[in-house]
């Protein structure tokens, strides 16, 4: 009777020693990264991963929507644009602090200093200086004096003089202000960008390279990096000095980012509940969906992001463009994302897609025949009786004597792509010789890049587009200008079959981008869309990309552009439950 | 003269007649002979290709059901067993018998070119290596030890990287004929010239120690005695002589090009798709492995039984080539 007595007691004490551990259990979030994030330094950041992880450790000048990617206030509380749009005046908020995270304990600690105009100023500066090389410093030349001091020899006396010059200036610790060499409404969503976020000066000039280490870095945003092991994980805890906690529902303590790039484990990873969010790789997308549990914890949403095939407009036999819509029209859109992606993708007529401003996307007049009949388009029937009519037209009969080349980077759902569409042509065109090449991503993009000779590239090649800002600007200029883009479809005013159209398409790319009033810039962006896919058809577009994800269903997350960790709401409770059993 | 029944007198035969003798009392061997028999008649009469050739009619099909890049978007992922798809679709509703018939053609190509290249030259270059005075024999054969150095499979990644970029530039010339030659093939034809191009030093080795220890032979003296010329002795006394063990070893390597060609086209360096390459096939769909196994466990298996059965067959040669080592 006594024993059971102290047993009852020992069971009482060690339970109250034990309640505020049980009480206080940390809220983790396990999430895929998908690859090695090849950077965290917001300066020299250029993909998807990379970003993913500085939203969480650097606020923006402004922020995105949520809904419509419009801006909304981040670090800047207000701002102020001159009537033509050239001068943007941001005011800042004054209760931002730089933190620093022991790698050892993830214990955070205040800094004695708070984000102001000067760090903004130093992180734009640092992005633009030539010493940098970041590729990104490219949509910050909008601002005056910044194409200059980016492309200046860092040895010329003038260096300095040129970086005075750049339209950048910090008025006071709490108000910075931009001057632009041309209108541009869409500065300040550009304003949202990792390029321009405020960086910790004497934190860089210390560790150099190395200021992004663990132990080194110095954040402002909601999480800040306790632990990265390279190509293995990165661990983030939260931030407690962030201003922002009591106005966002999240209770997310930290995150463990995994790795993982074979989509297929980590599905199976998140089947074992070892991941809170998955993917859905490509040959499971039926089982999913079949799946009466995991259809339940799926979701499938637009975003910005377009899939479509270049054609190399100045190499044989793409150079005429009647082969270059004729093969456009080949293409079963439908079918393909019906039957081979599998994943509710839309089916594109345009490159830009629908949320982005400017966007022509589902236009009849432009390239109908890339649209099923519901949408107004073509339909696939007739879009091949005229595809084969363009084709004979242009000398290639059912295809006869037309040999292709179609490049695409390696990747299994890339590959299925493209035999798909390989498949759909040699229907249209039995007599034509079409080969599919893949190269690995980084050969690829050298093969691509216009400095390489002509008889090392492809005819076709695939690529996607993602936005950088929610602007046509991003698009259609960005990528395709003639001369002020990037141009790998390698667009020239020589063009013996469509010069005059490119010329056209060169000029209303660049006068929307002078132009203040919206209803005007749209008109000029529907055109110089109809030009690129109709007219010269430098481009097929093939489908508007949509996200594909598993969540648990204890994790209640919100759908920014780029994750919003310190928006989500995690079940962990019900997550240990599920993990321990 | 005799009389009634004449005695059972043991005919002579031949040392290739006796040798088949052996080979049948394999069993192993005989079913791997058997089997890829019957991959050689699938790979010729896949479709009519061969039967239409001298009338210039129209290519059918014809142990494959349809023809191998024929895809059918809604009837894709479909089961073994459906009407009309005996061995199910894959991805793209093509039909997998067909294309593992089809199949047959690349493999077995591989298998019978790169051997014959290799043990064409291997041979050669080692009967010479081995028969020669030793400085010239030296200098051979430092020659192999260097091509040995060399990581084959990465040496072969590189020359199909340079193939192929050569192909796309479009060269002229006889690189030209190459490509055209390639393009026909569907981009074996270079899988073929980079298997045949290094895997002749093993065999090399071979010939020469063979020609070294079988030119010590009494039988060699007494024709150099008798004053035959070396061409004779080389043709007639010490090629047949060691022609057997390597034999043996080159269809042991068989199962190594097959796998090769596999593994090229796995990584997208061999056969251009839509060729239905085994590796190919696998690499394309081994990720759907839990939701449509069929559609890489059929040419998967494919790939097993026929590396199998060479290897299978080559034992049993090699039981039938090399008295000695009967039995082991």
């Amino acid at each position: 009777m006594k024993g059971a007595r102290i047993g009852l007691l020992i069971v009482a004490v060690m339970g109250l020693l034990l309640w505020p551990a049980l009480g206080q259990e940390k809220v983790v979030l396990h999430y895929n990264l998908g690859t090695e994030p090849p950077t965290a330094d917001p300066a020299l950041a250029e993909d998807t991963t990379s970003v993913n992880i500085i939203e969480q450790m650097f606020m923006g000048l402004t922020d995105l929507a949520e809904d419509d990617y419009s801006p909304i206030p981040e670090l800047a509380t207000s701002w102020e644009v001159n009537e033509d749009a050239t001068e943007f005046i941001f005011h800042l908020r004054n209760d931002v602090h730089w933190v620093h995270c022991d790698p050892a304990t993830g214990e955070v600690t205040k800094l004695d200093r708070l984000v102001t105009a000067y760090d903004v100023e130093y992180g734009v500066l640092r992005t633009l200086d030539p010493r940098s090389g970041s590729y990104y410093a490219a949509v910050l030349l909008i601002i005056e004096g910044a194409a200059e001091f980016n492309s200046a020899d860092p040895e010329a006396e003038n260096f300095l003089e040129l970086r005075d010059a750049v339209g950048v200036e910090a008025l006071d610790e709490w108000t910075i202000k931009f001057t632009l060499r041309a209108p541009a409404a869409y500065f300040l969503q550009i304003a949202s960008m990792w390029v321009a976020r405020p960086q910790p000066q004497w934190v860089i000039e210390e560790h150099g390279e190395q200021w992004i280490e663990p132990g080194n870095i110095v954040t402002n945003g909601p999480y800040c990096m306790k632990e990265w092991v390279h190509e293995d994980h990165m661990v983030m805890v939260k931030n407690p000095y962030w201003p922002d906690w009591d106005k966002v529902d999240g209770n997310i303590d930290e995150i463990y980012f995994t790795m993982v790039q074979e989509a297929s484990t980590a599905f199976a990873m998140y089947l074992n509940n070892e991941l809170d969010v998955g993917p859905v790789p490509l040959p499971e997308m039926d089982r999913v969906k079949a799946d009466p549990v995991l259809s339940k914890e799926l979701t499938i949403r637009p975003i910005p992001c377009t899939y479509y095939y270049g054609f190399i407009t100045t190499k044989p036999p793409v150079d005429d463009p009647r082969v270059r819509r004729a093969l456009s029209m080949a293409i079963d859109r439908v079918t393909l994302v019906e039957e081979v992606t599998k994943g509710g993708q839309i089916p594109a007529n345009t490159f830009a897609p629908e949320m982005i401003f400017g966007s022509a996307a589902g236009d009849t007049s432009i390239a109908p025949w890339a649209l099923p009949e519901e949408m107004g388009g073509w339909g696939y029937e007739r879009a091949v009786e005229e595809a084969r009519r363009l084709m004979a037209e242009a000398g290639y009969p059912d295809g006869e004597g037309l040999e292709l080349l179609l490049m695409h980077n390696v990747s299994e759902g890339h590959a299925r792509i493209a035999q798909a569409i390989q498949a759909m042509w040699l229907e249209v065109f039995p007599k034509a010789s079409i080969r599919i090449e893949t190269q690995e991503w980084k050969v690829y993009l050298t093969t691509l890049k216009p400095d390489t000779p002509i008889e090392n590239q492809p005819h076709i090649y695939r690529l996607g587009w993602c936005m950088d800002y929610p602007d046509q600007n991003n698009w259609v200029h960005e990528v395709f200008n003639p001369e002020e883009g990037s141009n790998w479809v390698r667009m020239s005013f020589d063009d013996p079959y469509v010069g005059e159209a490119i010329r056209r398409f060169s000029e209303l790319t660049i006068q929307a981008q002078m132009t203040r009033d919206p209803a005007e810039r749209q008109a000029l962006y529907r055109e110089a869309e109809r030009l690129l896919v109709d007219e010269i058809a430098a481009i097929a577009p093939i489908y508007y990309y949509t996200e594909v994800v598993l969540t648990k269903p204890w994790l209640s997350r919100r759908w920014h552009e780029i994750n919003h960790y310190e928006t989500w709401v995690l079940d962990m409770e019900a997550k240990m439950a599920a993990r321990g059993g | 003269m005799f009389r009634g029944k004449k005695p059972k007198k043991a005919r002579s035969r031949g040392p290739f007649r006796d040798a088949f003798h052996q080979l049948l009392k394999h069993r192993a061997a005989v079913v791997a002979g058997l089997y890829i028999l019957l991959m050689i008649i699938f790979a010729l009469f896949a479709d009519t290709s061969i039967i239409s050739l001298p009338f210039g009619k129209e290519v059918r099909p014809l142990i494959a059901l349809q023809h191998y890049a024929k895809t059918s978007f809604r009837n894709r992922d479909l089961p073994p067993g459906t009407p009309g798809y005996p061995l199910g679709t894959d991805y793209l509703g093509r039909d997998i018998w067909s294309r593992t018939v089809y199949g047959t053609r690349v493999s077995l190509s591989v298998a019978f070119v790169a051997a014959t290249v290799s043990l064409l030259i291997g041979l050669t270059y080692g009967v010479i290596s081995g028969f020669a005075r030793p400085a010239i024999d030296n200098i051979m054969m430092r020659f192999v030890d260097f091509l040995y150095g060399f990581p084959l499979l990465i040496f072969i990644i590189l020359l199909q990287a340079y193939f192929k970029a050569v192909s796309r530039a479009g060269a002229t010339g006889f690189m030209g004929l190459l490509t055209q030659l390639d393009r026909a093939m569907g981009g074996l034809f270079f899988v073929f010239l980079a298997l045949g191009m290094l895997n002749w030093i093993g065999m090399a080795r071979l010939a020469r120690g063979q020609t070294l220890s079988v030119k010590q032979k009494e039988y060699i003296e007494a024709a150099r005695a008798l004053g035959a010329s070396n061409l004779r002795i080389v043709f007639r006394h010490i090629l047949p002589n060691i022609i057997g063990p390597c034999i043996v070893a080159e269809t042991l390597a068989i199962p190594g090009y097959i796998l090769t060609e596999a593994f090229l086209s796995f990584i997208g360096l061999g056969v251009t798709p839509p060729t239905p390459s085994w590796g190919l096939m696998i690499s394309d769909t081994y990720q759907a492995i839990r939701v449509y196994p069929w559609e890489c466990l059929i040419p998967g298996a494919a790939l097993t039984l026929t590396t199998l059965a060479f290897n299978f067959l080559g034992d049993g040669l090699r039981d039938a080539l090399d008295p000695r080592l009967r039995g082991t």
